[in-house]
């Protein structure tokens, strides 16, 4: 029954993906003209402000709880919504970089790879920024942060550093 | 000849049709320097058919062309998604742990299968051999399923849908291989179908695969050409989201 289940989920995600992928195919952007017409002009100032820690903690200091918590999650929509923004016109670059690529001119190649190479980096990074204010938006209040591995890892060198210090001394 | 015998020749001939076709466009248009194992799938299945056509059923070499011919169809169709991703991947630094978390996640995938084949117990029909070859197809087709879900969702993510020949092929792959699995399962496992509507929808399945790589092999891309490339604020926003997700991290 498990095993069942497994292969009817695997199937029907391979099934909506696939045509997900078939009604996404199509080009948007044919040149130029069409970037200037489709692209969307957002302020990265505004998106910086609206997930801003001092702002945040001015909020929290001035607001009841629960005002905090909804005007919080209206800013946190807002910032997602922008960035759906970018998302669309990093999806819409790198297809004129590819469309650039066709002249065959190497300046405007290298140029068009370097066009592309951000843009992939923006999508990837988009992903974990979504999740990010996903979590931020179900719990506004929450201040926790996730240890980094640079840390720990600075510390672990601090150590080896304290260790062979001590070594030497002795 | 009753409507299920002419649909089922219909569903048969209409690929093959198409398949020519494909195979002879890729000819002419050089692609199958870049996609070869697509190429050989589809000069693969297109001879086993017309063999198969020509052959008198049944009797042990038309059996044999059929099951020699669907296993080297699966092998080949599973190279074709390693292929699809060699072509469309942009070969940038940073995406080499997404291919690797893609190679570990087919990895799992592929055992996973391989204990669906050797933990299910499906052999309670009459013939327990051709009880085997379907439960080995269902393994396959899971495999292949699992790794087109990757591909087609790095795909869609990254945004490499430009590459429209390779959204042809996966997205076709990806239907057939997703409809194949179920009715296999349905099959096998469950023992809910009968052969013959196994063969009916395992052929109308294929049908539209083939249907979606000929709309993307037979159609002519118009090719606008952009001569120079707009200043953009990316960088900006990357930076920008970069700190947003590094503002998570206890410094």
């Amino acid at each position: 029954m498990v095993s069942t289940l497994i292969i009817l989920g695997v199937a029907l995600s391979a099934l909506v993906l696939a045509w997900s992928l078939l009604r996404s195919g199509h080009p948007e952007i044919c040149g130029g003209q069409d970037w200037e017409e489709k692209k969307h002009e957002i302020d990265v100032r505004i998106f910086r402000a609206l997930l801003d820690r001092d702002e945040e903690r001015y909020l929290r200091s001035t607001l009841l709880r629960n005002q905090f918590e909804a005007f919080q999650r209206r800013r946190i929509r807002l910032a997602l919504r922008m960035l759906r923004l970018v998302d669309e016109n990093a999806a819409m670059l790198m297809r004129l970089g590819q469309l650039a690529k066709m002249k065959g001119d190497p300046a405007l190649t290298q140029k068009a790879d370097e066009l592309a190479a951000i843009a992939i980096r923006v999508r990837l990074n988009l992903l974990w920024a979504r999740l990010c204010l996903c979590l931020k938006w179900i719990f506004p209040s929450w201040a926790v942060s996730l240890p980094t591995l640079e840390v720990r890892y600075q510390h672990l060198l601090d150590s080896l550093a304290w260790f062979q210090q001590r070594d030497w001394q002795t | 000849m009753n409507f299920s015998h002419l649909l089922t020749k219909t569903l048969w001939v209409i690929p093959l049709v198409l398949q020519a076709a494909i195979a002879a466009v890729m000819l002419r248009r050089k692609l199958v320097r870049i996609f070869p194992v697509f190429f050989g799938y589809t000069a693969v299945v297109f001879s086993r058919d017309i063999a198969l056509l020509l052959l008198p059923y049944p009797r042990n070499l038309y059996s044999l062309v059929y099951w020699c011919g669907e296993a080297l169809a699966v092998l080949l169709s599973l190279g074709v998604i390693f292929e699809t991703l060699r072509h469309v991947f942009p070969p940038y630094p940073f995406l080499r742990v997404l291919l690797k978390s893609a190679w570990i996640l087919g990895a799992i995938a592929g055992v996973t299968a391989l204990l669906m084949l050797v933990l299910t117990n499906g052999s309670q029909g009459a013939d327990r051999v051709l009880e085997f070859i379907i439960l080995a197809e269902r393994s396959a087709r899971f495999l292949q399923a699992c790794l087109l879900i990757v591909v087609i969702a790095l795909m869609s993510r990254l945004g490499l849908t430009w590459h429209y020949y390779s959204v042809g092929i996966v997205a076709g792959f990806g239907i057939y291989s997703a409809v194949a699995l179920v009715v296999l399962e349905f099959r096998a496992h469950l023992h809910f179908l009968s052969d013959a509507t196994l063969v009916l929808f395992n052929s109308a399945a294929y049908n539209v695969a083939v249907g979606i790589w000929a709309f993307y092999f037979l159609r002519s891309w118009r090719k606008a050409r952009v001569e120079r490339l707009p200043e953009t604020n990316l960088a900006e926003w990357n930076e920008a989201v970069t700190d947003y997700v590094d503002q998570w991290y206890r410094r």
